[in-house]
């Protein structure tokens, strides 16, 4: 009987297994690691996902779970239709640059 | 194998690399492929964390000027063959290159683009608005005057790419420090001496600058002053779709581009000429902005209406490093021996970083002079020999 599958990222299906096997091909950073098995990637975002893959990291890395930093959070909070989107008011530019 | 090294850096070197992107990593490979045994290369942030890896992914063919059309067919040839030499799957696909336009008043310049790259053995041809509907079927052509359209551009995933390289580099014995800082260059008798990083000095007698938005400032510690500036452009993706989209759909009326990635996205961003520019590091912003998300989804559902119901799952932004006639600068500065820039692509450099990179391995190796790196040396711009690439969208 093949061993039973843990998901850390139940978006995209990346196991605990395929985390761990990304950290020894080199992928030793949270940033990277994402890019590598598209960890947080998915619908939710992270939300479901990154504290588990942050403590994982942590683990491998042999470090306390607090220096692991966690990805870039990136807009929107929640996935939103090009539909909703186009229906926004076009936002001034920034003014507030050098 | 991409180990995280936290050494001190190496003493020596033969060559010192600054950034890990796409040029930095291609010159280091094509330098060690050349012979060249100690070389390390300085990454302040992780592989691909800037330029590179906030990019589009896109390689086009379709250029104004000889130069870029030479470079990017070379890197074409060498993008169809990397994921064999690198042994990474890099995902490079060509679905071509629709460049389309809103304005009667391009068709004379995208004709006479198509000339020259038909010259150049780029298989690029005209289209009217309707044939436009044989290569993306539901593409609002209400407004389209006319298109370009080139089969052998396509995409490929930036990280896979920078990955595939930085792992050949370690197989040739290229050290590559990340999270490493350059904190000074000396030169001594008009030569580079040793780079000073957070992690140790190295001596070495060769310094290539490939430090992309940073370039301009590693520059001016050495004393070259580059005409270049740094602009903030934004990206998004959308959740994972079956493949719809073979080409790169792109416009040379408001700047869009989006092309389906091989995970199924669309990818796309648009140009926005009321983003201000900047020429120093400190004053770099790649927070994301709300107006990018609704200029984009606005000129995404004009010209591709059943992207309506598709959702955008998020969107960044990276810097260009651009110059004053958007085409890349390469070689040396006279007076400066060991110092060589492969900077200023100005949004390109992920399209013509592959045969860059081979062509400056060899000129910095043999010092044989390259005749496009030569007509892309900085002093073009004092000699005002200027050809801006009209063709710079996004």
């Amino acid at each position: 009987m093949s061993k039973p599958k843990v998901y850390l990222c139940r978006c995209e299906d990346v196991t605990v297994h395929e985390f761990r096997e990304a950290y020894r091909e080199g992928f030793t950073e949270i940033e990277s690691l994402k890019r590598y098995t598209g960890v947080g990637t998915g619908f939710c975002q992270g939300k479901g996902c990154l504290s588990e893959s942050a403590g994982l990291l942590a683990e491998l890395r042999g470090c306390p779970p607090q220096d692991i930093r966690p990805t870039t959070i990136r807009p929107p909070a929640e996935p939103m239709t090009f539909a909703q989107l186009a229906a926004l008011d076009v936002p001034a530019a920034e003014e507030d640059h050098p | 194998m991409i180990p995280l090294n936290r050494d001190p850096v190496p003493a020596t070197a033969d060559a010192v690399v600054v950034g890990a992107g796409i040029n930095g990593l291609t010159t280091a490979y094509e330098l060690a492929r050349l012979g060249v045994r100690d070389i390390v290369v300085i990454e302040k942030s992780y592989i691909g964390s800037g330029s590179t890896g906030r990019c589009g992914g896109g390689i086009r063919q379709q250029w104004t000027t000889e130069e870029n059309i030479r470079l990017a067919q070379e890197s074409v040839g060498m993008y169809e063959n990397m994921s064999a030499e690198l042994g990474y799957q890099v995902f490079f696909r060509q679905g071509g290159y629709l460049m389309i336009t809103e304005n009667e008043a391009d068709l004379p310049a995208m004709r006479r683009a198509v000339e020259l790259q038909n010259r150049c053995n780029v298989p690029t041809s005209f289209l009217e608005p309707s044939e436009c509907l044989k290569i993306v079927p539901d593409l609002n052509i209400s407004r389209l005057k006319g298109a370009t359209f080139c089969p052998k551009d396509g995409t490929a995933y930036p990280f896979a790419v920078v990955w595939g390289y930085a792992r050949a580099c370690h197989r040739l014995g290229v050290k590559i420090s990340i999270r490493t800082a350059v904190t000074g260059i000396t030169v001594a008798d008009g030569r580079i001496a040793r780079v000073d990083t957070d992690r140790g000095s190295i001596a070495t007698p060769i310094l290539v600058n490939c430090a992309g938005p940073w370039s301009r400032s590693l520059a001016a510690s050495v004393g070259v002053n580059l005409p270049n500036r740094q602009e903030r452009h934004e990206i998004m993706v959308s959740e994972s779709l079956k493949p719809f989209l073979d080409p790169m759909v792109i416009s040379i009326t408001n700047g869009i581009y989006f092309s389906q990635s091989m995970r199924g996205e669309i990818v796309g961003g648009i140009g926005d000429p009321a983003e201000p520019h900047w020429t120093e590091p400190g004053q770099f912003d790649t927070r994301s902005q709300l107006r990018f998300a609704v200029r984009f989804a606005r000129a995404l559902t004009d010209l591709y209406p059943r992207a309506g119901d598709v959702r955008m799952m998020r969107q960044w932004a990276g810097m260009y490093d651009v110059t004053p006639d958007h085409r890349p600068i390469l070689g040396g500065v006279p007076g400066l021996d060991g110092y060589y820039h492969i900077c200023g692509f100005s949004g390109h450099g992920f399209m013509l970083g592959p045969m860059t990179g081979r062509r400056m391995a060899k000129h910095i190796t043999t010092g044989a002079e390259d005749p496009i790196i030569a007509s892309l040396s900085l002093d073009r711009f004092d000699k005002g020999d200027i050809q801006p690439d009209a063709f710079v969208v996004g």
